[in-house]
């Protein structure tokens, strides 16, 4: 982990929006601290809304348009800091991602998602207890607008007023579709 | 907040912490007063609790190939900014020299000297303002032209002539007696050509 030297003589983490500076002056080896820092929720989040094999490609394009927003970065401005924006730009390329598949054919990639999930080759899932199998599936089973503001809210620990500006609907539907998310949920997994 | 909650909306939002210090301690209020209100706030945490739970099992592995991943991240990040760098190098932003409002109106400007330009190099057609143009009496200008236009040009000329050269005035003074004398000859030939049978002068000098 990055570390930077504080006034005080002992060491801390550099914060995201000290790493998004120096990402601006065009150092990238502070763009891949970043990557480092939020592979995990990204790439779970990503993994969640658009599939393991979508979520590589969704992943890159997310740093990619990082990279070319790194100069409107703007943390008074950007509702929260790096994360929430960071999210902010993922949940526009998954948007993308399912705008430009089209209904038909994210059914069938959903399908086709589901028969992967259950091959040998998918390691990750294959150490996944019998829980975490039907969980995901039980997640992928959510309508998507349901699935998304539920997603965004606990990866991103974005405020549901942040969501419902960034979702473009108003705060009592991101809130009923967060309340409908979790009681299908519970359904599913009993 | 300027959005009015419903009540489920209001009690997730009080789960979360993002309602005001004066909404919460409103709906504190109300929750221990309305027993129906608490219960269903519990059974949002229980569905809250649950639903972290469970997320918290399914991601309790980290995601294997991280480093891999990163690695490929930003390569992929350098070749972009590279090839960012490298278009910006070669295709600068264009900067206009002029203005932006000088554009429109240096348009406007070389159509109006378009059509002037056109308009100077078309014939002119009307003979109307030839009429008014007054010839003065004895000039050259019924002999030596052909065409309303050469003589109003020829009248124009003269006039000019007479007004600025005194030299130039006597001599087509003298033209114009010149003209009428040969005018004056020449109508009594004319006639007689036209009349046969009336004796011309000249015939009569012959003889």
């Amino acid at each position: 982990m990055p570390v930077s030297e504080t006034q005080s003589g002992t060491s801390a983490i550099e914060s995201d929006e000290s790493l998004m500076r120096r990402l601006q002056k065009g150092d990238t080896a502070a763009g891949e601290l970043l990557v480092e820092r939020y592979f995990q929720p990204l790439m779970r989040y990503l993994m969640r809304l658009a599939g393991n094999q979508m979520a590589d490609e969704l992943l890159q394009q997310t740093w990619l348009s990082v990279l070319d927003n790194a100069a409107k970065f703007d943390p008074r401005s950007a509702g929260g800091g790096f994360k929430p924006w960071l999210f902010r730009i993922a949940t526009n390329k998954v948007n993308d991602h399912w705008r430009s598949r089209g209904r038909e054919r994210s059914a069938k990639e959903g399908l086709k998602r589901i028969a992967d999930d259950e091959m040998p080759h998918a390691g990750f899932r294959l150490e996944g207890t019998e829980q975490q199998l039907r969980l995901v599936k039980a997640i992928e089973q959510l309508p998507e607008n349901q699935k998304q503001v539920l997603m965004l809210r606990y990866y991103s620990g974005m405020k549901f007023v942040e969501i419902a500006e960034l979702l473009g609907c108003p705060l009592n539907t991101a809130l009923g579709r967060v309340h409908k998310a979790m009681i299908r949920l519970k359904e599913l997994m009993k | 907040m300027v959005e009015q909650l419903d009540q489920t909306s209001e009690l997730l939002m009080y789960l979360a912490g993002e309602l005001s210090h004066r909404q919460s301690m409103s709906l504190e209020k109300r929750l221990v007063a309305d027993s129906a209100l608490a219960r269903e706030l519990e059974s949002l945490r229980g569905l809250q609790s649950n639903f972290d739970a469970q997320m918290q099992v399914l991601d309790e592995k980290r995601i294997p190939g991280q480093a891999m991943a990163v690695a490929r991240i930003a390569r992929a990040m350098r070749v972009h900014g590279v090839n960012q760098e490298a278009v910006e190098t070669l295709a600068p932003r264009r900067v206009l020299r002029m203005p932006v409002w000088a554009y429109p109106i240096a348009a406007a400007a070389a159509v109006v000297l378009v059509y002037v330009g056109w308009w100077a190099h078309q014939p002119e057609t009307h003979v109307t303002s030839v009429a008014q143009v007054s010839v003065p009496p004895g000039s050259l200008s019924t002999a030596r032209t052909s065409s309303d236009q050469e003589q109003v040009m020829f009248a124009e000329l003269t006039e000019s002539f007479r007004d600025h050269n005194p030299t130039q005035r006597r001599s087509l003074d003298s033209l114009a007696h010149v003209e009428s004398e040969l005018a004056a000859i020449a109508s009594p030939m004319h006639d007689s050509l036209n009349d046969p049978f009336n004796n011309s002068p000249i015939l009569d000098n012959e003889e």
